[in-house]
């Protein structure tokens, strides 16, 4: 609400206007102007119906006697057999179930009848009339348990306040509760219209048309609620200041004062203002008063201090004490300084509320900005000046005197109003509201994908193709298979190439990706079950930023980028290429595969078997060769008597002596004496155990 | 005639015990004091039950029950069932149910021929308390309490309920359940009357703390002793209400 410059010709509003000391013949054209005030209209509709309700209560009331029930609004029964009847109907327990949610309003028969019908709305006077011709009561019937528990949980969703069913039917009443609740909760600022008709014709007016005032709400008393917006006008009538007849001397103890305290983050500042404006203009006859504080205009303050001590935690925000309540007392001497600085903060704010407690005690109002925590220096200690119940440096301090108090004026035509209230119950609306016609656009309109902000599917979409490719790459057959099956029509089937927003492998279809990442199963599936078409060509500019590419082309060895390239010809492992040339051969029917899928021949099963046994039969003559080599070493081995000193350092003794338990059958290593008797091999092997013990020893000592 | 008993030096003797017209339930205790009691007055009368249900002795609370029947709760054991089902007698219905507020015994109240029971109860086990109990049953509350089973004692001669129960209130459940009610206490001033007081037709077993005149009280509720209700208000007003002033 911008205050846009005011003709000239309005000198009323060509000062900034004070709450307390708005012109007579402004107050006198104001009106309320505001949303609640706009929305207020049902209410009395809703007082209506609750008077209509009262008498119909009071018509059932009959003497209470024995035959009655206590729960549906005292009802009587001429027979016990009804009475008992009563007590097991659907009424009733529906009754006996709102006692024991606390919600008191009963419903009375037909009320009930009709809710469990469904019926939206609920008109009193037109029930009330069979109210007593039809006393006979409704037996239960075998569902009737689920239509209670389904009409409680029903109203239950209803949520809020009084629910008893009957003033809350449709569901339009029940959104204009909300918005009167919220707004009442919101709304700090209250607009008042000045609507100027008396002087229309002789043109000079006050003010020009559609002209709003706002005022701060916390200024006006809380008695005032926003359903009665006709009692601000009277409130703000009250607050004005009596007009000092020229030359009359001011009581000082008439003086208004109010009171601003603002604490935060160790800093604080606190003033007691005068609602008498300082009469800063030379006038004749009157000498202008001397200003005490710098740039303060006309604001008379009082009393004022201001103070900071350490006590944010720098760089990380919040006080010491939500710190320490958080994580537990932290040890650093920043930390001891900062609740020091806390505690005389606090002591410093408590003295100086004593020293001001005249002050204070006679302010009109006590406005004061305080964090939960810090609020605890103003009251809930022993001697506090302010209770809990009591209704912002210091040029900061004048700053908020003046936003507080000075009128706020706007100029806006009807249309604009309108629409800023729209926007402002838009703003009240609960936020899944908006949401919902935003989650069914897209699927109507697929078009949407090509706007440059992603939609929340097309998101889904990304990340789906990101996924598959990534699988597929990686060659993990078992996650692919159902995400495949899940997703892969939506992601435009096996021959679709990958977008060109994908990391890599933009341009190439799912069996290209596979063959160049060498995963003989994936291919093997895409090729064999998934069909996926082998001629589809990879043009050349997509690859040019995908250095495997490249790679695969120089193992391929044929200058194939005059015609572009297959998967075939991006394959990098012999493997792959094999699948294609069995496939080839086994399948000729499905492809051109020769031609178009760039694989060279088709490889039969019997051609591979025949490679592999010449493969096999090769191997097996190096391997009986190799075998040779080792029996000739062997024997040679064996010639040579006492091949042990070179035997002690090698790796398997080592290991054996390492283990623990094994050590026992080494034996003790001074015991020569043991030796003695002993067979030679037995001293050779035990000599051995020895030796490779001390080697054990010297290379551990290496490795340390 | 009304008794008073402990158990385990506890006077809530309705959580340990289940009296009906046609058996009764105790708790395994320590010492079989608890049990000899109620032998003693009931002995060749009704069977007196030794039982646990679902492992615990809190038999009064978990179940319900008349001379027709006895309900048990779904935590029974196959074996606790057994037994009970060999010691009681022939003709009386033993039924488990499968209900969430399982303490039977709390949220079902009844004599032979109505009950009352908490108002959120399944409809099912509505419907299988009327058929094994074979009664009329009611939902309802005492003194605002949904625990009716807790809050009141009701043979076929007479009720006790929690004492905060309106006059008015008392005027309905009695028309309801056709028999004259009391508000009173027991244990000396304990408004949960389930939990100190087990009745029948014939004999009463309270908490040992129960004074003289609850006891009286108890006695002309139920008709134990010859006297009739109006002895309450005639007989015993001076006893109840100590002065005016």
């Amino acid at each position: 609400m911008s205050r846009s410059s005011t003709p000239a010709r309005y000198p009323l509003l060509q000062k900034p206007l004070y709450v307390y000391t708005l012109p007579q013949e402004l107050l006198n054209i104001l009106s309320v102007r505001s949303v609640q005030a706009v929305v207020s209209e049902p209410e009395s509709k809703d007082a209506e119906k609750t008077t209509t309700k009262a008498t119909f209560s009071t018509l059932d009331v009959s003497q209470p006697g024995s035959l009655s029930c206590q729960t549906c609004l005292n009802i009587a029964f001429p027979t016990l057999d009804e009475q008992r009847a009563h007590f097991r109907s659907d009424w009733h327990r529906y009754n006996a179930k709102l006692v024991l949610l606390g919600k008191g309003g009963m419903v009375t028969e037909e009320e009930f009848e009709e809710i469990n019908d469904g019926l939206s709305s609920l008109s009193g006077s037109a029930s009330s009339d069979s109210e007593a011709s039809d006393s006979n009561v409704e037996t239960a019937g075998s569902s009737t348990e689920d239509r209670v528990t389904r009409l409680l949980r029903r109203q239950k969703l209803n949520g809020g306040g009084a629910q008893d069913g009957d003033d809350k039917d449709s569901d339009q009443e029940a959104e204009e509760a909300d918005y009167r609740r919220r707004a009442e909760q919101r709304t700090a600022i209250l607009w008042f219209q000045a609507k100027d008709t008396s002087k229309e014709d002789t043109g000079a007016k006050l003010v020009p048309d559609d002209t709003q005032l706002g005022i701060y709400r916390a200024l006006i008393p809380k008695t005032i609620s926003l359903s009665q917006p006709t009692a601000f006008l009277p409130a703000l009538r009250a607050m004005q200041l009596p007009t000092l007849a020229p030359g009359a001397q001011f009581d000082p103890f008439e003086e208004r004062k109010i009171t601003l305290l603002m604490v935060a983050g160790g800093h604080f500042a606190g003033m007691v203002v005068s609602l008498r404006p300082l009469n800063v203009v030379q006038s004749k006859g009157v000498k202008p008063e001397r200003q005490e504080v710098k740039g303060a205009g006309e604001i008379r303050v009082l009393k004022h201090k201001t103070f900071h001590r350490y006590t944010t935690r720098k760089k990380q925000g919040g006080s010491q004490s939500l710190n320490d309540n958080a994580k537990g007392k932290a040890n650093s001497a920043g930390a001891m300084l900062r609740r020091y600085g806390e505690q005389s903060l606090k002591e410093e704010i408590q003295a100086l509320m004593i020293e001001w407690e005249d002050e204070i005690q006679s302010s009109e109002k006590i406005f004061l900005r305080a964090s939960t925590a810090s609020k605890r220096s103003f009251w809930g200690y022993p001697g506090a000046v302010l209770e809990k119940g009591d209704e912002r440096t210091l040029s900061e301090l004048l700053r908020c005197w003046q936003e507080l108090t000075r009128v706020k004026v706007t100029h806006l035509s009807e249309e604009a109003i309108k629409a800023l209230d729209e926007a402002y119950i838009a703003s009240l609306q609960p936020k899944t509201r908006p949401i919902a016609p935003s989650a069914s656009t897209p699927a109507v309109k697929p078009a949407k994908e090509i706007a440059p902000k992603l939609s929340a599917e097309e998101e889904a979409h990304r990340e789906r193709r990101r996924r598959l490719i990534d699988m597929v790459k990686k060659g993990r057959m078992e996650p692919l298979l159902p995400f495949w099956e899940k997703y892969g029509l939506s992601l435009g089937g096996v021959n679709a190439k990958a977008e060109s927003w994908v990391d890599d492998g933009r341009g190439q279809t799912l069996l290209m990706i596979a063959a160049q990442a060498g995963q003989e199963d994936v291919v093997k599936w895409l090729l064999e079950e998934q069909r996926a078409d082998p001629t589809v060509v990879f043009s050349q500019e997509a690859t040019r930023n995908t250095p495997d590419a490249t790679d695969a082309e120089e193992v391929d060895g044929q200058s194939t980028k005059s015609r572009g390239r297959t998967a075939y010809d991006l394959a990098t492992t012999k493997d792959v290429r094999n699948i294609f040339r069995r496939l080839a051969h086994d399948h000729p029917d499905w492809y051109d595969w020769i031609a178009a899928g760039h694989v060279p021949s088709g490889l039969s099963e019997e051609k591979e078997q025949e490679q592999d046994k010449r493969r096999a039969e090769r191997r097996k003559g190096l391997k009986e060769k190799a075998k040779e080599r080792e029996a000739k070493k062997a024997a040679e081995l064996a010639l040579v008597p006492e091949p042990e000193p070179p035997l002690a350092v090698t790796p398997p003794p080592t290991a054996k002596a390492s283990k623990g338990p094994q050590k026992l059958g080494g034996g003790k290593p001074n015991s020569d004496a043991g030796l003695a008797g002993l067979t030679p091999e037995m001293r050779a092997r035990i000599e051995r155990e020895r030796r490779a013990r001390a080697a054990e020893a010297r290379l551990s000592g290496l490795g340390r | 005639m009304a008794v008073r008993a402990q158990f385990e030096n506890s006077s809530d003797i309705g959580v340990f015990a289940k009296l009906t017209n046609s058996y009764c339930l105790t708790a395994l205790a320590s010492s079989s004091n608890f049990y000899s009691v109620f032998e003693a007055e009931l002995q060749d009368v009704i069977p007196v039950i030794h039982t646990t249900i679902a492992g615990t002795r809190i038999v009064g609370r978990l179940t319900a029950g008349n001379r027709h029947g006895l309900l048990v709760p779904s935590t029974t054991t196959d074996q606790e069932l057994q037994h009970l089902r060999n010691a009681l007698p022939e003709e009386v219905a033993i039924r488990r149910i499968e209900e969430r507020l399982s303490a039977l015994g709390n949220v079902i109240a009844c004599n032979d021929y109505v009950a009352l029971v908490h108002p959120d109860i399944d409809r099912e086990t509505e419907e299988i308390i009327a058929d094994t109990l074979k009664v009329e049953v009611f939902r309802q509350t005492v003194a605002s309490n949904v625990l009716v089973g807790s809050y009141c004692a009701l043979s076929n001669q007479g009720g006790l309920v929690h004492p905060k129960t309106s006059r008015s209130e008392q005027d309905e459940l009695s028309s309801l359940l056709q028999v004259p009610l009391v508000a009173g206490t027991v244990n000396r001033g304990s408004d949960v009357i389930g939990a100190g007081l087990v009745v029948n037709d014939w004999c009463a077993f309270t908490g040992i703390d129960t004074t003289a005149t609850e006891i009286s009280v108890i006695e002309a509720t139920f008709k134990l002793q010859g006297q009739t209700q109006s002895a309450v208000i005639n007989e015993m007003r001076d006893s109840l209400i100590d002065n005016y002033a």
